[in-house]
């Protein structure tokens, strides 16, 4: 859930509401692993495969945006002098207002299978192109660049136990048919938790409803629906339950995709410096007063291509159509901003920053005792509450002391694979990776999160990382770090069953070493 | 000018048929709250009167079934205004706050209110309705108050941002808001208007009675008695609704056939009388005027 089933209006785990090929589900971000002719950026944006993998809606428009700027970061090996403060006032300037002249890529497809490809202000200028969906493609652009393109089905490439995170914070759609006009009784008032709670039958594992919430759904029982329990649950060995089970609810299931590999000097004219590259995907649907009124017979861009790069034409195009799902950052919509509709704001999402810091409280008190009972450091102050404590905060002042390492705390890394180019680059912390919304990514790194986010990285387990106090060392001098919930070590020494990652930790087939990188449909 | 779908109101309806067989099986209220839905969606779509009146029913029993469940007391309230029970409506909703307190509540009760005439409380409840969440149904239900209260172009402003809400999923309800453009313009006088409505609503949703019956309405009022006499006898004899048929026998009376305007309006008379023998409250109106 990345970004799936998000906004609500396209949440089609609501029995009344049908899979939309306007809900985005993933922004993928990574340098081409191929960079003998310099840097290449790969962007893939996934999306439901309505109407069907391949198949594309014709009512859609897809926009994916991106700006390059400045590290807003001094590495450790840069010289303290006036040029690396004027690069790193610039990388800020870029970070928090780049999204105002970003460039995008619009892309619609015909009845015909034909993608229209519009680039708008890039260095190079703007042109378009139509090109056949399904197969790979090289597209030529001025100055003599290529790029890669493909727009059509594939494997869903996000691997996660949906259910799972579903269970953790009471999210009942996924298991009961709730009434849509009661939206109170989605996150019911139950604490989040990573653990099963003494008597919270509504999400425990029932084994006599294995399949709940994995195609199976009941209707919601009458309430009330408080949890009125004190302890976390155990089994007669005394081991907790996870509310994960780390299978992959995506497995076997495709998406609809665009994917560009372009040469990084395409996106900016200063490579060198420019090493951020911001990307965030929108989705919108076509107006019906636009359907009627506006649709010639033969689309304007067989005949007259070049009319859609005048910036008139772009603005008048889009005033036929309503912006639905935005998606930048995995879980910033999903997670963050629980899937409201008027919260997709693309990357200007700066006015939801205090809304994080309740929700990040909110959340950390149903997960950090949890964390806490796996005999793990928490980073959030629980007052050492021995259970889940179910806390709605209105305000962000009283909510920010108890979330304040949460949001401050750098995000540790494993190793130091990650700082390819070993530049010494600082490790993000999360209240820059969330505000603004997108996927920014570091050409020097491996584009791994939170430094882009490649196909392979399990983006859910290093989400609940940011609950684990990563500044303070263990006994032995180790940290935790943003994969230390995806390793078998901990899970096999936690007194905890089953002995999994909360999340599966590869894909349900493997990505391809080559464009297009994710792995073909099934 | 394109048309969206050449009999995309066919399409729909029979979209909605195959969703209810795959329904045929589901138990629970959920699955009764979704078929109740789809025969009120597909006599809605259909304008066929006794469709309306099974989905009534099954919604009825349905509810009877599963008296707690809020989305069969929201649709149990919706379909008692397309069966003109506002009161019912109103009192539906008090007995659910919490329903009556949500955007789609209050949405209900503003559009009750305005079957009732309580014009200036549609407004404010409306009013609320749209700070919460600004669907398209509220702003046309608002449009409808003020055109009722005479402010016309306010009502055509409404009615414009209900349609910029609207998207290409939602083609029907582009139509129906079309068509309410139509009334308007033609009620003010501007036929030329209303049939540039008409015609956007029938190509954005072919085959919807709705606005047939309105081009039906507007040729007769253009003096264009022929074509409304065809016009009104295909969508009566498609939907069986007793309204259309006092329609067609007004035109044939204009057209000087006085033996087709009698018999038309004779059966007018026997369904209203028929359904007030119902206990019906859709055709009072019409029952008591004649």
């Amino acid at each position: 859930m990345a970004d799936h089933n998000d906004p609500n209006a396209v949440n089609s785990i609501f029995s009344d509401i049908d899979p939309s090929a306007a809900d985005v589900y993933d922004m993928f971000g990574f340098p081409g692993p191929d960079d003998s002719q310099g840097d290449r950026v790969v962007v893939a944006l996934t999306f439901a495969s309505v109407p069907e993998t391949g198949v594309f809606d014709t009512d859609m428009l897809y926009r994916l945006r991106m700006f390059a700027h400045p590290r807003a970061a001094v590495t450790s090996d840069e010289p303290r002098d006036l040029d690396t403060l004027r690069r790193y006032i610039e990388g800020v300037r870029g970070t928090y207002f780049g999204a105002e002249g970003a460039m995008e890529i619009r892309v619609t497809v015909d009845e015909r299978g034909q993608a229209m490809v519009a680039f708008h202000d890039f260095p190079g200028g703007s042109f378009s192109v139509t090109v056949p969906a399904g197969e790979v493609v090289a597209i030529p652009a001025p100055d003599g660049l290529t790029i890669d393109a493909f727009i059509g089905g594939r494997d869903d490439a996000f691997f996660n136990d949906l259910p799972g995170f579903f269970r953790s914070i009471n999210y009942a759609p996924q298991f009961y048919h709730v009434p849509s006009t009661r939206p109170d009784l989605r996150e019911l008032p139950i604490p989040k938790t990573l653990l099963e709670l003494e008597g919270n039958d509504l999400f425990n594992y029932n084994p006599a409803v294995p399949d709940l919430g994995w195609g199976v759904k009941l209707d919601l029982p009458p309430g009330p629906y408080d949890w009125k329990g004190n302890s976390f649950k155990k089994d007669a060995a005394g081991n907790y339950r996870l509310v994960y089970d780390g299978r992959d609810a995506r497995a076997g299931q495709n998406v609809n995709a665009i994917i560009l590999e372009m040469p990084l000097t395409f996106i900016t004219r200063r490579p060198e410096a420019d090493r951020i590259v911001d990307i965030w995907g929108e989705s919108w649907v076509r107006k019906a007063s636009h359907k009627v009124s506006e649709i010639p017979d033969h689309p304007i861009w067989h005949e007259h291509p070049l009319a859609f790069l005048s910036p008139d034409y772009r603005d008048r195009q889009l005033d036929g159509y309503k912006l639905v799902d935005t998606v930048g950052q995995p879980f910033a919509d999903a997670g963050l901003s629980e899937r409201e509709n008027n919260r997709q704001l693309g990357a200007n999402n700066f006015w939801l920053a205090p809304h994080f810091v309740r929700r990040l409280a909110h959340l950390g008190w149903g997960f950090g005792p949890s964390v806490t009972a796996l005999g793990l450091r928490c980073s959030f102050d629980t007052d050492n509450a021995p259970v889940p404590v179910h806390r709605v905060y209105r305000s962000a002042v009283e909510a920010f002391p108890r979330a304040r390492t949460v949001i401050f705390q750098r995000l540790n890394m494993p190793d130091g694979s990650w700082d390819r180019r070993k530049l010494g680059i600082p490790l993000r912390r999360p209240f820059e990776i969330f505000v603004p919304n997108v996927c920014a990514l570091d050409m020097d790194t491996t584009g791994t999160w939170p430094f882009g986010r490649r196909l392979e990285d399990q983006v859910a387990n290093r989400f609940l990382s940011l609950f684990l106090d990563m500044e303070s060392a263990s006994a032995d001098g180790s940290a935790y770090h943003v994969e230390t919930l995806s390793e078998q070590a901990l899970w096999d020494a936690a007194p905890i069953t089953p002995k999994t990652s909360p999340n599966p930790l590869k894909n349900d087939k493997e990505f391809l070493p080559h464009f297009p990188y994710l792995a073909e449909p099934w | 000018m394109t048309q969206a779908t050449a009999g995309a109101c066919a399409d729909e309806l029979r979209l909605l048929e195959e969703a209810l067989t795959s329904l045929a099986g589901a138990d629970g209220a959920d699955g009764a709250t979704r078929r109740g839905y789809l025969r009120l969606r597909h006599a809605r779509l259909s304008g066929v009167l006794a469709e309306l009146r099974e989905a009534d029913a099954a919604v009825d029993a349905a509810l009877r079934r599963h008296p707690r469940w809020p989305d069969l007391c929201y649709l149990r309230a919706s379909a008692d205004l397309d069966m003109h029970r506002p009161g019912t409506t109103l009192e539906r909703l008090d007995a659910a706050p919490e329903l009556g307190r949500s955007p789609a509540g209050l949405e209900l009760r503003g559009a009750a209110l305005e079957q009732l005439g309580r014009y200036p409380q549609a407004e404010d409840c409306l009013t609320r309705a749209l700070v919460a969440d600004p669907s398209w149904q509220a702003l046309a239900s608002l449009a409808l108050v003020r055109a009722a209260l005479g402010d016309q172009e306010g009502a055509d402003a409404l009615y414009g941002r209900a349609e910029d809400e609207l998207t290409a999923k939602q083609m029907s309800a582009f139509a129906w808001v079309r068509a309410a453009r139509g009334d308007l313009a033609s009620a003010s006088g501007d036929q030329e208007a209303a049939w540039a409505h008409l015609r956007v609503a029938s190509a954005a949703y072919p085959g919807y009675w709705l606005v047939e019956s309105r081009v039906a309405r507007l040729l007769c009022q253009q003096g264009r008695l022929d074509e409304a006499a065809d016009a009104y006898t295909a969508v009566r004899a498609r939907t069986g609704r007793p309204e259309l048929a006092q329609a067609l026998g007004e035109v044939h009376r204009r057209r000087g056939d006085d033996e087709q305007a009698a018999r038309w309006q004779a059966i007018a008379r026997a369904e209203y009388a028929a359904s007030a023998e119902r206990a019906e409250s859709l055709y009072l109106h019409h029952h008591g005027r004649r």
